[in-house]
């Protein structure tokens, strides 16, 4: 029986000759969470729904986790979840430091250094500081060896202008 | 519950009150959303530790997930719930038995190994992009899993009669490529 005459054929035929052309079912990555959960709620257009739909062929648990999630979404107002489980998961974000904004890490650490006025200043007194001590430390004891002036004294070298000169010039 | 964009802005910012708030606010359906994947597979205990993973997942990467939220195009609620799925069927398939161990091969009882005789199909080869993506669907639903045309429309959302025209379209489609296909 050629293709042709199975899809035309009676239910089982057509059947049988559309899952073998579905193409092989193989394991996919899901798709993007925020997108799924649209593509869920009816409110992506059939372009965007492409990449749902197509995992819904092709994978697997493509399906079944899709009617998992249907069902969760239609299901009757959860219980509250266990304080402990709260607790933990409010612990993952911590408190800022005192005085430091929320923000990225870096950006709470330069905000806090400079919104304090003893830290603010802190980095121009350090060098000050480092400035004059080395002054000081150059006054009493003079610069160090290779620090001080290069002297030069004149070399004398005979130089032979008769020699032969190398075999590899 | 639509999600908030201020309140979106004010998590990724770091912002520990209204992180506490959102906890507090949605624990419960991440709670339930994970409890009723686990429970079935006998791991109802490892609820709380895969509800934690789904709050460490939001905010990974400077909340990369939460920042990827749309709350016009989705109810906050549906976005945890899948997240809370997922990250409970990952952890199903992190646990999933490997399968028998060579060591008690001998106890398994021989039926258990037996291999049914699955004769060679001959797989039909169909062009990339003959079938929409959702035509696909309908047919990998409607043959494969054997659903009925009802279950499918509940499950892609949309009506039973788009169904069956997606399903009429994708079969024209097929018998039109192969008749032309026929030597």
């Amino acid at each position: 029986m050629n293709n042709d005459n199975e899809f035309q054929g009676g239910d089982v035929a057509a059947a049988a000759a559309v899952r073998r052309a579905l193409p092989p079912r193989r394991r996919s990555e899901r798709p993007d969470a925020a997108i799924l959960a649209a593509w869920l709620e009816g409110n992506l257009s059939e372009a965007e729904a492409a990449p749902v739909e197509g995992w819904i062929a092709r994978d697997p648990d493509g399906p079944a986790e899709i009617a998992a999630l249907r069902m969760a979404l239609e299901a009757p107002r959860p219980a509250p979840a266990p304080s402990r489980m709260v607790v933990r998961a409010q612990a993952i974000v911590r408190p800022p430091a005192a005085g430091q904004r929320p923000g990225s890490p870096l950006a709470g650490l330069l905000a806090g250094l400079f919104a304090d006025p003893v830290l603010r200043w802190s980095p121009v007194v350090a060098v000050a500081v480092a400035i004059a001590l080395g002054g000081f430390e150059i006054g009493s004891r003079g610069l160090a060896p290779t620090l001080q002036p290069q002297s030069t004294q004149t070399v004398e070298a005979p130089i032979d202008f008769g020699a032969a000169p190398s075999p590899f010039l | 519950m639509r999600g908030d964009p201020d309140l979106i802005a004010r998590l990724v910012r770091g912002d520990k009150p209204a992180w506490d708030r959102f906890v507090a606010q949605t624990a419960a359906v991440v709670y339930a959303a994970v409890q009723r994947r686990l429970v079935p597979a006998g791991r109802g205990d490892e609820t709380d530790d895969v509800a934690q993973e789904v709050y460490l997942k939001l905010c990974r990467n400077d909340y990369k997930l939460l920042r990827g939220f749309d709350p016009a195009k989705a109810k906050l609620t549906t976005f945890l719930t899948v997240i809370a799925n997922t990250t409970a069927i990952d952890a199903l398939r992190r646990g999933r038995p490997t399968g028998v161990h060579a060591d008690s091969l001998d106890d398994v009882p021989e039926a258990r190994l037996a291999v049914d005789p699955v004769e060679p199909v001959r797989r039909v080869k169909i062009p990339e992009g003959l079938l929409s993506a959702r035509q696909a669907a309908v047919l990998r639903l409607l043959y494969d899993e054997e659903k009925e045309v009802a279950e499918v429309a509940g499950l892609l959302g949309v009506e039973a009669q788009t169904v069956r025209s997606m399903h009429h379209k994708a079969l024209t489609k097929l018998r039109r490529h192969f008749s032309d296909e026929k030597p």
